[in-house]
């Protein structure tokens, strides 16, 4: 599903070029649940992004499906983050002026769709994660166990392809963290292909195969033996 | 740390803000300022003379069925001396304006005198310089003059005890200066440069008993405002016993009133309107500019918050953070006032020229500039600082600290920012429709098609000076048509500005009603009509073969000879003719001889655009017109044609001075101006304000998209295109901006009919111009808000996500 070739990413500032990422190589197939790992700074969220498509390489090839995307036009990138994409993060990103199936229904906003199956398939995604009762909240109201789940709605409501999460319990408490775990793990039985950044060595056995990075580099990807 | 430090690092780390900030307040308290000195010039008149409320004007009041009313400060010349004979207690003194000529060996110098009961300074309480003005007019020949005549005549010599010969009405009489006034300011409307009594042998006219007949002013003085409401209660028994018997006036008809003598300059109801129109301008303007600080501020006051959290954990108290805002306020304001002022002085000379005024800022003194705007800046700092310092120092530190994203507010300051943005906006599309029209209306009155040619003519007024007799007018016009390239002249007792004298007649046609139509009598001399370019539209015009054509002036002769006449549109209609070529042929009689109607003409339009036309029965008088004004028609250079004008002139009267003055000096200058002038300080007004909303707006809109970079990354990270961004912060910002067009329109609407009613001839209110401002004010909101929306929708989802 996903290709990295010789994939770069260097930041530069007026005095200092700083590399984020150098010679990434790394092969994702569909329905495979990964997890990256390694200490702050070296790079994680940044190949994530790029994964995603909201940070673009400096260098290097990113075949999504056989496509080369890495200079793709930014309204082409838009689409395939609109259709194939969905996207969870630590600190759960939801609008703090919309409630929360607004929130989820975000998800669905840039396609368009008839209003009635919008409509059913956030209901659906609330359902599915357990927060429907707090639907008319807004987030402020919810506890970041829920703030997240609700995040998680909003990432499936798409049905997208692959879903990128970025170190998704990292602000919650263990018992939040492992509900957060076992959703995730669902949607990969469930054929979703998920990409996840975390910290947490426990989590990280929840993934079928675990990316180790250092310093902007990958240093090995071992695949769990079941 | 003090206030001002703190304001100053407040206002250089967000420096955007700051400009905005002061810079559309400054703009708002200059517009504020220079409409400020418009309206306390325009209600200042009179304000220079002590007591001066004590003084009413007798006026008059015509009301015909079917006619407008018509209201003059002026009434009979005898009238003062009626009403003291039934009220002896009653205190009063008269002016008459009169056009006089200072004599000095060959030279002749035409002067404004005013002739004046001797005790006209009594109640007008003007301090004299030197001399004793009462005791000057006491004796006929006695001159009270200013320290600008006494300059002008007499340089640095002692004026008083100085004769000057003056010329009035064709006669010279010596006059003794015996005192001298201070210059007297343009907010004084019974001024002139030279004082004289009224001597009814010199300033009477066949008039002066006549009932009905606007001669001269009547000023009466009252111990208090009921003193005077009672007096005008006596005034219909008054008319009763002496007006109605004359049998000129009819009751029912004809009234009299007071009228405040510091009502006297704001005279018609549009003058009124449009000075508190300006005035409303001015403190619109301002209040645009404050609510823009009010919005920014509370916007800004998110940014601050962690500021604020911080100093209430280290133990500062809400009331010392409200003193500390309150404080900045203060400052800030104070700032911009000063910059305001300069900005006020810088325009002054400008808005001068533009307006026609003569407005200038005095800091100190009685109408000085200083307390009021102190109490300006007091009042904007506590109107403007009072809420941003109330939502910033209610914010809750644990809250606050804990927040990864700046408070604006909340959903509560979400909503008035929207309400104020309707307000300002609704403001600004209203200004903008009432500036389309005003300069529509002026257009059309500068373009309007007056009746005849107004290219080319030149007013002599100078005829109408007394002292010309009829040999010299006639000499004087033969002259000026032998001018090399005058291709005609002709008299009349109006032209283009002016009319010498005002007679309505009351006509009827023989075998139809016995109702009297009003139609007001012109005589008009040879050639009238062509030289003029007024267009026939029925008939013929007169002709030195018919001599029946001709019409002679005075009252005794015009009884016995019914002449032919010709008549305008307006006069057919009103008297009842089916159509112009109906009225041909006929006989309609006012009371003393029938006249035939032979050519009607279009209407002509020689006064303001205010004012309907009147119907008018023109007759020929082919001998002398008393009181004439002459209209020479040339081709060529108008100045060099007024040189060769006044060389003719001088061979004829070289003792005359000679007033010659062109359509647009005449008619323009006179009603045209006053309106375009004050429909380009509107324009002034409403520009700024509408550009101050927009400060406000990119402010804001700077605010807000700031606030929402995070979002617009979410957003972006699920799918959402520029496009999409866009469409959805500039629909954000359109919402409020749509909403103040249901707001605009309506009282846009009302506001210009009302406007509009005050000019008889005038546009209709156009739809095309209420929808033309509002896509202005979509499209200007629009590029305001998109250069921002553009900068936060462009940006990579990956660091807009990092954002705090």
């Amino acid at each position: 599903m996903i290709h990295l070739q010789d994939l770069s990413r260097t930041y530069a500032s007026d005095e200092i070029e700083t590399t984020a990422l150098g010679g990434i190589d790394l092969a994702v197939e569909a329905g495979e649940f990964v997890a990256i790992m390694g200490p702050s700074g070296c790079g994680k969220s940044t190949l994530l992004n790029i994964i995603g498509t909201i940070d673009r390489p400096t260098d290097g090839r990113y075949l999504f499906e056989g496509a080369d995307i890495a200079r793709a036009p930014e309204a082409d990138l838009a689409k395939l983050r609109r259709d194939r994409l969905g996207f969870v993060f630590q600190s759960f990103n939801l609008i703090d002026e919309l409630t929360i199936a607004e929130n989820v229904a975000l998800g669905l906003a840039y396609r368009s769709m008839p209003a009635r199956e919008k409509k059913e398939r956030v209901a659906a995604a609330m359902d599915r994660v357990g927060i429907a009762h707090r639907q008319r909240h807004h987030p402020h109201q919810l506890s970041g166990g829920q703030q997240q789940r609700a995040a998680i709605a909003r990432a499936i409501v798409g049905e997208p392809r692959l879903i990128l999460a970025d170190e998704p319990t990292g602000n919650l408490d263990t018992e939040n963290g492992a509900q957060v775990m076992d959703i995730l793990g669902q949607l990969n039985a469930e054929g979703a292909t998920i990409v996840m950044v975390t910290h947490s060595p426990s989590h990280a056995d929840i993934a079928k195969r675990t990316v180790h990075m250092l310093d902007g580099r990958i240093l090995s990807s071992a695949r769990r033996v079941a | 740390m003090s206030v001002l430090t703190s304001l100053y690092r407040s206002l250089t780390r967000h420096r955007l803000f700051a400009a905005l900030n002061i810079g559309g307040l400054a703009l708002g308290i200059a517009t504020f300022l220079v409409l400020f000195l418009f309206v306390q010039f325009e209600t200042g008149f009179d304000r220079v003379l002590p007591d001066q409320d004590k003084l009413w004007v007798l006026e008059q009041r015509y009301a015909m069925p079917g006619y407008p009313t018509d209201t003059s400060s002026d009434t009979l010349g005898s009238e003062l001396t009626i009403l003291k004979a039934d009220y002896p207690q009653l205190v009063g003194t008269r002016y008459s304006n009169v056009a006089a000529t200072v004599r000095q060996g060959a030279q002749a110098t035409a002067e404004d005198l005013a002739a004046v009961d001797p005790n006209f300074f009594d109640l007008m309480r003007y301090p004299a310089i030197e001399g004793d003005p009462t005791a000057t007019l006491a004796d006929p020949n006695g001159l009270v003059v200013t320290q600008a005549a006494a300059r002008k005549y007499f340089g640095s010599q002692p004026a008083i005890g100085q004769t000057l010969q003056l010329s009035i009405d064709g006669q010279t009489y010596p006059y003794r200066i015996g005192a001298v006034l201070r210059d007297m300011p343009d907010t004084m409307t019974f001024k002139s440069e030279m004082f004289a009594q009224l001597v009814r042998a010199r300033f009477g006219n066949e008039w002066w008993d006549h009932w009905g007949s606007a001669s001269l002013t009547t000023i009466l003085r009252f111990p208090d405002v009921p003193a005077a409401r009672a007096f005008e209660a006596r005034l219909p028994s008054f008319l009763d016993a002496h007006a109605y018997a004359s049998g000129n006036i009819k009751k029912g008809e004809y009234f009299q009133s007071l009228r405040p003598m510091t009502a006297m300059h704001l005279y018609t109801p549009g003058d009124r309107a449009i000075v508190t129109t300006l005035g409303a301008v001015g403190l619109l303007t301002l209040l645009i500019a404050i609510v823009n600080y009010v919005n920014l501020a509370t916007a800004r006051a998110g940014l601050r918050a962690r500021e604020v959290a911080m100093r209430k954990v280290l133990g500062g108290t809400r009331r010392s953070l409200m003193r500390q805002f309150l404080g900045e306020a203060l400052a800030t304001v104070a700032v911009a006032a000063l910059i305001g002022l300069a900005l006020a002085e810088i325009a002054l000379p400008f808005v001068n020229t533009l307006g026609g005024t003569k407005l200038a800022i005095r800091y100190l003194g009685a109408d000085g500039i200083l307390p009021p705007l102190v109490a300006l800046v007091l009042g904007i700092a506590l109107v403007a600082g009072l809420y941003p310092a109330f939502v910033l120092s209610s914010f809750r530190p644990a809250a606050v600290l804990a927040s990864t994203r700046a408070p604006g507010g909340g959903r509560a300051g979400a909503r008035l920012r929207g309400g104020l943005v309707v307000i300002q906006f609704a403001i600004a599309i209203a200004f903008a429709i009432a500036t389309a029209t005003m300069l529509a209306q002026t257009a059309h009155m500068r373009d309007a098609d007056l009746g005849f040619r107004r290219d080319g003519l030149m007013i002599v007024r100078s005829l109408m000076t007394g002292g010309i007799d009829a040999p010299q007018r006639a000499a004087i016009l033969r002259a000026l048509a032998a001018v090399p390239g005058v291709t005609g002249v002709t008299v009349g007792n109006n032209a283009p500005g002016d009319q010498s004298t005002t007679n309505f007649s009351g006509y009827t046609r023989p075998g139809g009603s016995s109702v009297k139509t009003s139609v007001m009598d012109v005589d008009t001399g040879r050639d009238y009509f062509r030289v003029y370019g007024a267009r026939l539209i029925a008939g013929r015009l007169f002709d030195t073969a018919h001599a029946d054509d001709r019409a002679l002036l005075t009252l005794e002769q015009r009884k016995r000879t019914g002449p032919n006449i010709v008549i305008n549109r307006k006069a057919a209609t009103a008297l009842g003719f089916a159509s112009p070529a109906a009225a041909l042929g006929q006989t309609i009689n006012d009371g003393s001889r029938p006249s035939t109607i032979i050519g009607v003409v279009d209407d002509v339009r020689f006064r303001s655009p205010r004012d309907p036309v009147d119907p008018v029965a023109y007759s020929y008088n082919s001998i002398d017109i008393l009181s004439p004004y002459a209209a020479v028609r040339y081709a060529g250079d108008p100045k060099a044609m007024a040189t060769a004008m006044e060389a003719a002139w001088k061979r004829v009267v070289p003792g005359v001075p000679f007033d010659a003055r062109s359509v647009e000096d005449n008619l323009f200058r006179r009603y045209y101006k006053a309106d375009a002038q004050r429909s380009r300080l509107f324009t002034i007004g409403a520009v700024l304000a509408i550009a101050i909303g927009c400060i406000g707006l990119y402010g804001l809109a700077a605010f807000d998209t700031t606030r929402r970079v995070k979002e617009i990354g979410i957003r972006k990270t699920l799918g959402a295109s520029t496009a999409d961004v866009l469409m959805l912060l500039i629909g954000q910002f359109m919402r409020p901006v749509i909403l103040a067009n249901i707001v605009a329109w309506p009282l846009a609407y009302v506001a210009m009919q009302r406007w509009l009613a005050g000019f008889d001839d005038r546009i209709a209110l156009s739809p095309m111009v209420f929808l033309g401002a509002s896509l202005a004010a979509v499209l200007i909101a629009s590029a305001t808000v998109l250069g921002q929306a553009w900068r936060v929708s462009r940006a990579e989802p990956a660091r807009a996500l990092r954002y705090e």
